[in-house]
């Protein structure tokens, strides 16, 4: 096992879990209004994963519940701090909150599957003008129910675009148990529009890591699409107002046990993973202090009629 | 210069950007082979090969999507919608991405692209071939509206549109797709945005229209002249930003408005130019603002005729703005 990079990614992990459990304690005191999405229980997705992405090349799109990508790919915790509480200093200036990011190739939207038609278009963008890199596009199990992503996949099967599609089937389209309300099957699906198809139960952050790299490589060389389903778990509500009172049992338990996070944290020696925290958390309430005191936008600038 | 129908003028300007800018690509439903069902693409894609003109699947959500991310790399995409009728499983593409892009990107970038659409009534279409849903667009933040009213400005303002910075709905009147001929002017000829054009100066009645019905407008003022009255007649063109200087310079000069517009009447453009100048002019206005629009139902098939406002109805709009009837 290589450690090294383990502790690189428990450290990312973890600053992705103290964030969001840092957003519930502030929506918690009031500090926060609106709403937000956590993605506890699903960090090493966006960790595993990001790990590969050449951020000039590849281009990424998120969902509603998208901290995590935008942490793992960028780390900059003041300016999602600052989005999160409407400030100026946010990613963009506290226009989208929690739910709408943008930060260089990186792009998501509160419309469940709603980025995916535009993620093809980039693709076929990248594909039409011979540029290099790929299109990886999160989505949620809830989303494999619209339209638009089944358009998306439909798209990308008919034009063969270098998109890959990183389902994280965390199985609650917010309190409802997706299985119950999906006929068929995903893979079956995404096979139907003739999309190769992989899945894997997300636990361990490395392996994880191992076969996105595979599957990363064989669609920057091939320029064709491919899906991808994680078997993942959210341990935390949809949102801030969820008192998960839908959850199953079984599934709990099972997610509780085997959680990714702990998982890499009892991989790793104990001073190591003391050191991680200990900055982790010192960096987090930094930047929420920080971003506390930042300023909020100006009415004048950006509220302006036309014609 | 060519004399060409507003099809041909649009399918000129379409070639000229093509010809201009590489990134100019064009797609949509039959748009690549066929050419196009009102034959506007006919041509460009044995002229530009089948990766800059090319043919979708009917998916109007992956055609704005598509369009999206491929402004979002810089190229400049035209997506053509057959009918703006079929847009709608689309819109959720055009009101939450393409709309906000520049604005929830924190203004770090746009997606210049234009969605060309058929729309309006006059050819038989019934329910859904003939709508007028540009109000439905010009409300939504971030988007610019567009509709020429003759090929010159079809020509124009299309290679203005396709340049632009931000997303564009390009409405063209399909009702005078082909009925219409006039000189149009050779090569590179922008319109700019946002500018309203003074089809014909007068002094006694303002009356603003765009599309199709620029030219019922145009008949309606035969029987004005006859009667001795003086119309300033402006065609809108751009329907969002519009241009409100030269409306309220007209308003102040005539001192009377009418609206024509196809649409609804309720929440229509006709309304919205209405509140504008009834709360920027009304020092001016020496008479009702009058709105003659389409009627508040969906849109009728044996009785397009009543449904379209037409030469009576303008003339008699007049009439009322005039106060020479009630």
């Amino acid at each position: 096992m290589n450690l090294d990079l383990l502790a690189r990614f428990y450290e990312r992990m973890f600053l992705i879990r103290t964030f969001e459990q840092t957003v519930e304690a502030y929506f918690a005191r009031g500090q926060m209004r609106g709403t937000t999405h956590g993605s506890i229980g699903q960090e090493a997705i966006a960790v595993g994963v990001l790990s590969h992405v050449h951020p000039d090349e590849d281009f990424v799109t998120g969902t509603h519940r998208s901290h995590g990508h935008f942490l793992a790919l960028t780390g900059r915790v003041f300016e999602l701090a600052s989005e999160l509480m409407g400030k100026k200093t946010g990613v963009i200036h506290g226009r989208g909150g929690s739910q709408h990011l943008a930060f260089g190739n990186f792009l998501t939207n509160g419309i469940t599957g709603g980025m995916l038609p535009s993620a093809v278009g980039v693709a076929l963008a990248k594909k039409l003008k011979g540029e290099p890199g790929v299109v990886i596009s999160f989505l949620g199990d809830g989303g494999m129910n619209e339209g638009h992503t089944l358009e998306a996949l439909n798209l990308a099967g008919a034009f063969q675009t270098p998109n890959i599609f990183v389902l994280e089937n965390n199985h609650y389209a917010m309190s409802t148990v997706t299985e119950r309300v999906t006929g068929g099957t995903f893979e079956s699906r995404v096979r139907g529009f003739g999309l190769p198809y992989v899945r894997h139960r997300a636990l361990d952050v490395l392996e994880i890591h191992r076969l996105f790299g595979e599957i990363y490589q064989r669609v920057r060389e091939t320029r064709r699409p491919v899906f991808l389903e994680f078997e993942t778990y959210r341990l935390c509500g949809h949102s801030k107002s969820d008192k998960r009172e839908y959850v199953v049992p079984e599934l709990e338990a099972y997610w509780r046990e085997n959680d990714p996070l702990l998982r890499a944290r009892r991989a790793l020696p104990e001073e190591t993973v003391r050191e991680i925290e200990e900055r982790v958390r010192r960096q987090v309430a930094e930047a929420f202090r920080r971003a506390e005191e930042a300023p909020f936008p100006d009415p004048a600038e950006e509220l302006k009629p036309r014609p | 210069m060519p004399e060409m129908t507003l099809v041909q003028a649009l399918r000129d300007a379409l070639a000229v950007e093509m010809a201009r800018d590489d990134r100019v690509v064009v797609f949509g439903e039959d748009v690549g082979r066929r050419g196009g069902v009102f034959t506007v693409t006919e041509g460009l894609q044995e002229r530009f090969g089948e990766e800059r003109v090319y043919d979708t699947p009917l998916d109007e959500n992956g055609i704005l999507g598509m369009a999206a991310g491929m402004a979002l790399m810089g190229l400049r995409p035209v997506a053509e919608i057959q009918f703006v009728d079929f847009l709608w499983p689309g819109f959720d593409v055009v009101i939450s991405d393409i709309a906000k892009e520049r604005f929830r990107s924190g203004g770090q970038y746009g997606v210049p692209l234009v969605i060309r659409s058929p729309y309006g009534g006059g050819v038989k279409g019934g329910l859904y071939h003939s709508q007028s849903p540009e109000a439905i667009f010009a409300h939504i933040p971030g988007l610019k509206v567009v509709i020429p009213a003759t090929p010159s400005e079809a020509k124009g303002l299309l290679i203005s549109a396709i340049r632009d910075e931000d997303p564009v709905v390009f409405l063209e009147p399909k009702k005078i797709y082909f009925g219409i001929k006039e000189e149009v002017p050779e090569g590179e000829y922008t319109i700019p945005l946002g500018q309203a054009r003074v089809v014909q100066e007068g002094s006694d009645v303002t009356i603003v229209s765009y599309g199709a019905l620029l030219h019922e407008v145009l008949r309606a003022n035969e029987t004005l002249k006859q009667e001795g009255i003086s119309a300033e007649i402006l065609d809108l063109r751009t329907i969002l930003p519009f241009d409100g200087p030269t409306l309220l310079e007209s308003v102040a000069k005539t001192g009377r408005i009418v609206i024509v517009v196809e649409a609804p009447r309720i929440l229509s453009v006709a309304s919205e130019l209405a509140a504008f100048v009834a709360e920027r002019a009304v020092d001016y206005l020496d008479g009702p603002i009058v709105r003659v629009t389409g009627w508040d139902t969906p849109f009728p098939y044996a009785l397009e005729p009543h449904y379209l406002p037409n030469v009576r109805r303008i003339v008699h709009g007049v009439r009322r703005a005039l106060g020479l009837v009630p």
